[in-house]
């Protein structure tokens, strides 16, 4: 290499290193409104019938899905085996909405702090099973969190 | 593939509208890509052609004019 | 061995023995890609087992996935050839980079076109602005900003240094895209594939997967050395190998 390629080269690396150091600040300085949701521990601080629109995910808990008399309305709790969190919403839910599958809502929480959601979002997982194949195994291995919940007793997971 | 069913194939289990309009949008969106780099050639082969007839009309008339005067 | 990748570079390097050794290899990566493809597609969608949660909805995978990661490639291929082109000032560096945006921008449009198709019936949305989603679509400003950046200066020495420039700085995206699902909490799950403790996926669904995936480097391969021969042709005019080239050509 030439002194010149050299020098050159130099800048090249420079550019990258400095484009590097002030992505990396940037980022961690917005690091909170990356976030795509509020995790749900961190809903505690949340005040109830507070006008801010806030996303929360979690696990949908088992048996605490109930369709609502007029057919298209559900209250369902997210759980993240610690927090519990009531969510209300109206409207067509996603074809991945199930039990024990990852969701987020994204909505305002009433003075009950029910979360009247505004929309509701199914996250998948990175696992991919054929039907045929996808026994019992899987769900178990879905639902861990959720054996332990059983486990730790009804008592402590109260729902609304 | 001796249960292939062509109609439950075609129905992708409802989802027909996604699937189908994902893969025809890549292959589309490819081909389109083919379609302008072939173009290009062609484009670049039709110009030099051009430019080169020209430049040989060009020193023809000029021969011409000479041998006139 | 280092003597004769040194060899190769420069033979590659200049715009007559990339013509010669690309239009060899045209035809090679161009059945390359339209077997795997066939292959990947049928098996696919029709052999690949429907998933247990997404039913066939999961088929989208084999043409998002494989745009997606080929975004990402032809991303970093750019700023290489971006770098070595700066640096060496080679003449097919250029050529390589400026050629490529274009399907890099188009595979980074399939990616997110049909991501959106999939995350209607998924998740329940079109588009939702997270971090990987928005990710990808700065990759796609970027991909487009280089086109225009350079096709904005008249002098074409000018307008190589800039755009390999902006290429360059516009590579800190590409990890910031890879981990997004890992750095902040998102709405795209995690990698499938590339990941600790193997692949989540069984064979019968990953095998059509990384065919669509070769199939799609091929074509860019492909397409590539097409389109980059058609540059070098066209930036070389006036040199007798060019013109040799063009008048054994017919135009119709």
């Amino acid at each position: 290499m030439t002194p010149k390629q050299k020098n050159r080269l130099f800048v090249v690396l420079a550019i990258i290193v400095g484009v590097s150091i002030a992505t990396a600040l940037g980022l961690t300085a917005f690091k909170e409104n990356i976030r795509f949701f509020v995790e749900l521990k961190d809903v505690d601080a949340i005040e109830a019938g507070s006008s801010g629109q806030y996303r929360i995910a979690g696990i949908v808990k088992p048996g605490s899905v109930k369709k609502q008399a007029d057919n298209i309305s559900y209250q369902f709790v997210l759980t993240d085996c610690k927090a519990d969190v009531s969510v209300f919403y109206t409207g067509q839910l996603p074809d991945l909405f199930r039990e024990g599958q990852t969701i987020v809502a994204n909505g305002k929480f009433d003075t009950n702090k029910i979360m009247q959601a505004s929309e509701v979002l199914a996250k998948h997982d990175e696992n991919y099973v054929p039907s045929e194949t996808a026994s019992t195994i899987m769900e178990q291995q879905a639902n861990v969190c959720i054996d332990q919940l059983n486990k730790a007793g009804t008592a402590d997971s109260k729902t609304y | 593939m001796n249960d292939f069913n062509f109609s439950e194939f075609i129905a992708m289990g409802g989802y027909a509208k996604y699937v189908w309009s994902s893969w025809a949008l890549t292959i589309i969106a490819m081909a389109s890509l083919v379609v302008s780099a072939i173009r290009k050639r062609k484009i670049l082969y039709r110009q030099y052609h051009q430019q080169t007839q020209q430049s040989a009309a060009r020193k023809q008339r000029l021969a011409r004019q000479q041998s006139k005067s | 061995m280092w003597q004769a990748i040194k060899n190769f570079y420069h033979r590659m390097g200049t715009p007559r023995e990339f013509y010669r050794i690309a239009g060899y290899w045209i035809p090679i990566f161009g059945v390359c890609f339209a077997v795997l493809f066939i292959v990947g597609a049928y098996l696919g969608l029709v052999v690949a087992p429907a998933d247990y949660q997404q039913g066939d909805s999961f088929r989208i995978i084999y043409v998002h996935v494989p745009a997606a990661w080929m975004s990402l490639f032809v991303y970093v291929v750019m700023a290489f050839a971006g770098a070595i082109g700066l640096i060496w000032r080679m003449k097919m560096a250029f050529i390589v980079m400026i050629t490529s945006a274009s399907i890099g921008a188009t595979f980074t449009f399939i990616a997110l076109a049909t991501g959106s198709l999939w995350g209607k019936p998924t998740w329940g949305t079109w588009w939702q602005w997270e971090a990987r989603l928005t990710s990808e679509l700065v990759l796609l400003f970027l991909y487009i900003g280089i086109m225009v950046l350079y096709s904005a200066f008249t002098e074409r020495k000018t307008a190589e240094k800039a755009a390999a420039i902006l290429c360059i700085v516009g590579v800190i995206n590409i990890p910031i895209i890879h981990y997004s699902v890992e750095w902040w909490n998102s709405l795209h799950q995690g990698s499938t594939v590339i990941r600790e403790g193997g692949p989540a996926m069984p064979a019968s669904m990953l095998t059509p997967l990384l065919l669509m995936a070769l199939s799609f480097q091929f074509f860019y391969g492909w397409l590539l050395f097409i389109k980059a021969r058609t540059q070098a042709l066209t930036q070389e005019q006036g040199s007798s190998w060019v013109k040799q080239i063009i008048e054994s050509k017919q135009v119709k």
